[in-house]
């Protein structure tokens, strides 16, 4: 049975046991009518789809309790668990002071495209979102445990009140049994002269499938930054669409990846230049090693009234061991003469002449290689401006590569 | 090993991508000298630097180099350095993102730890490098950037120089470290290779210009051209080649 007939039949056997609700009627259609990307879709190309077909149940897995030992708590920011996409525990009550929990609102969700098919499973076989809103200043962190076997879902809807500021981590951890998915939704609407930092780190352990949605909307001088650190699964994709709606808005994107042994790991971002004077870069450090696959595409849109704009992009990947594979994609669609924009994206292996350099000042060959590594991934790392979290993040690198992350080695 | 040369180059003969670069080089330095190696563009000049310190390209086709009383050309690059070798760079990299006090704190302890002694205490290597900074004129504030990132050419070669004073090596071979600089850097160049100067330290100075010897004054020069050394003579052969050139010593060498 095709994958998507299959996922329409685990549907209607599950939903029998649930109560209708429309907005799960609209995705199955919308599903219906845009079916599952495949890999010829130019958007999908660097995805490992294969994994979605190797998924062994659709429906969500049961909630559990939380077995392994969560990251260290991080001081100043109020920690929310989610366990295999539902919340552990009483949201409302581990919120800090400046975030609140709105009812869900029971309207579905419009995609922004149709780069976010695959948020539709969650709409189809998930909860409704949980809908937080920030007014004034906040520090939460977000914690999405994939545990056992199943599907799960979580969803998160994010307002940002005009002027607020946020620092948002958000982390997906687990270890789930071979076969199971992750299909994550997060939804960030960005008010007016808001500020949102968001630092996700993705640590799965490595049987996990990840298909993870962003959907990003700015208004009027808004800012957004965010550092996505991406290790695990088995298989991790991220389909992020940001849109740049409001005058002078602006975004920076900073991304990871680091991909050992068969791990696929791709990202696509979606940028809208939707107004005048609105501005996004775009950072992504991929180091490949073994027979890993990583890949980047940065898909730039500038409409005909965005004039003003500016463009940045900067990509890299790194190539270690003859069987891995960096693809970077730089791509810039612009309908204005009025923008400034760079983009440059390079692979290749350890330079040899910075290695010897090492080498002849008496470094082993294997510090000589991580120092360079980390020195490769430093201008990412660099975006991770909470020092502890960036100690974290530092150590599942030095554990994920093999090497030693060399504190105090960074600039 | 008394009595033995601290460096022992003898008919060595390199060869690059197939082509012969070095014809048979013979040189023996004795601790506590310093030498220069002159000549003109393409003579092999560099490419001897690059063998002694042990950069991967070039194929050693005969001869030996012997260092210490070891084979120097069996010993990896990382080893030749913790022996004490030590190579400032014509052209030193930038490695943006690897912190310079962290390389040279690294390059120091993997010195000392070669000597069987314990890493360096973290303030005393900090008051070390401040005062080789002063000899040097090098601002603190390049201690906590990337290696060389951003610098200009004479603050990459001061940094060259730097390394050199923190590490102290039993052999330092400069290639061009006066390459492109003004006065004033030339100075503080032969200033560091002065401080360090010691009779249990000897200096290869790989150098086009006579310029640099006006402040560093050699024990020996020699004449690298077409692969071979063709003369060797006192400090008085280097100004005479900045009189002359290297043409008559060429045409003497073909007659």
């Amino acid at each position: 049975m095709q994958t998507l007939e299959r996922i329409f039949s685990e549907y209607r056997h599950w939903q029998q046991g649930h109560p209708p609700e429309t907005r799960r009627h609209v995705a199955a259609e919308q599903l219906r009518e845009l079916g599952l990307p495949g890999v010829r879709d130019e958007r999908w190309r660097y995805a490992n789809l294969r994994a979605l077909d190797r998924v062994q149940a659709f429906v969500p897995a049961a909630v559990a309790p939380l077995t392994p030992a969560p990251p260290e708590p991080l001081a100043g920011f109020a920690r929310l668990i989610f366990i295999n996409g539902q919340p552990a525990s009483d949201l409302a009550a581990a919120l800090p002071p400046g975030v609140s929990l709105l009812p869900a609102s029971g309207q579905w969700y419009t995609l922004l495209g149709a780069d976010e098919r695959l948020a539709l499973l969650q709409q189809l076989f998930g909860a409704e979102a949980s809908v937080l809103r920030v007014e004034g200043s906040a520090q939460l962190e977000i914690l999405y445990v994939a545990q056992g076997s199943g599907a799960s879902y979580p969803a998160l809807h994010l307002e940002l009140a005009p002027g607020a500021r946020l620092k948002l981590i958000e982390r997906q951890v687990g270890t789930h049994e071979p076969g199971g998915l992750i299909c994550p939704h997060v939804q960030l609407l960005i008010g007016a002269a808001a500020e949102l930092q968001h630092y996700r780190i993705q640590t799965l352990g490595t049987e996990s499938v990840l298909y993870e949605t962003l959907s990003v909307q700015l208004a009027e001088s808004a800012r957004y930054r965010i550092c996505q650190v991406a290790l695990g699964a088995a298989t991790a994709r991220t389909t992020a669409t940001v849109r740049l709606q409001g005058r002078a808005a602006a975004v920076d994107w900073h991304g990871l990846s680091a991909a050992r042994d068969q791990q696929v790991n791709d990202c696509r971002v979606r940028c809208d230049h939707l107004a005048p004077d609105t501005h996004s870069t775009a950072l992504f450090r991929g180091l490949a090693s073994a027979r890993a696959r990583i890949g980047f595409d940065g898909d730039v849109h500038v409409v005909a009234n965005a004039h003003g704009a500016k463009v940045r992009q900067s990509l890299r990947g790194l190539l270690e061991g003859s069987g891995s594979e960096v693809n970077l994609r730089p791509r810039l669609t612009i309908l204005t003469d009025q923008i400034e924009a760079s983009h440059g994206a390079t692979t290749g292996q350890l330079d040899e002449q910075l290695l010897f350099y090492l080498l002849s000042r008496g470094l082993d060959p294997a510090t000589a290689r991580a120092l360079l590594k980390s020195a490769f991934l430093g201008d990412a790392l660099a975006a991770i401006d909470i020092a502890p979290l960036r100690r974290q993040v530092e150590h599942s690198l030095g554990a994920h590569l093999g090497d030693l992350i060399l504190a105090g080695a960074l600039t | 090993m008394s009595g033995e040369p601290l460096l022992s180059v003898e008919n060595l003969q390199v060869s690059v991508a197939g082509q012969p670069v070095l014809r048979g080089v013979n040189l023996t330095v004795q601790r506590g000298e310093v030498h220069a190696i002159m000549g003109p563009n393409g003579s092999g000049k560099s490419t001897l630097a690059h063998v002694l310190a042990g950069r991967a390209g070039y194929q050693v086709t005969g001869g030996s180099v012997r260092y210490l009383g070891r084979d120097l050309l069996a010993l990896a690059p990382e080893e030749r350095a913790r022996a004490g070798l030590f190579l400032g760079f014509q052209y030193p990299v930038e490695i943006p993102g690897v912190n310079n006090a962290y390389l040279l704190k690294a390059a120091l302890n993997a010195i000392r730890r070669e000597r069987g002694e314990s890493e360096i205490d973290a303030f005393d290597f900090l008051t070390l490098v401040k005062a080789r900074m002063q000899t040097m004129q090098i601002d603190e504030a390049l201690l906590s950037r990337g290696v060389n990132e951003g610098f200009s050419g004479g603050e990459k070669k001061r940094n060259e120089i730097l390394q050199m004073l923190v590490l102290e090596p039993v052999l330092a071979v400069l290639d061009e470290t006066d390459s492109g600089l003004d006065i004033d850097a030339l100075k503080l160049v032969a200033r560091g290779i002065n401080t360090l100067r010691s009779p249990e330290r000897s200096f290869v100075l790989v150098t086009h210009y006579q310029r640099l010897l006006d402040h560093v004054v050699p024990d020996q020069v020699h004449v690298l051209a077409r692969g071979r050394v063709l003369r060797t003579g006192g400090p008085e052969l280097a100004q005479e080649l900045e009189r002359r050139g290297y043409d008559w010593l060429l045409e003497q060498a073909a007659a």
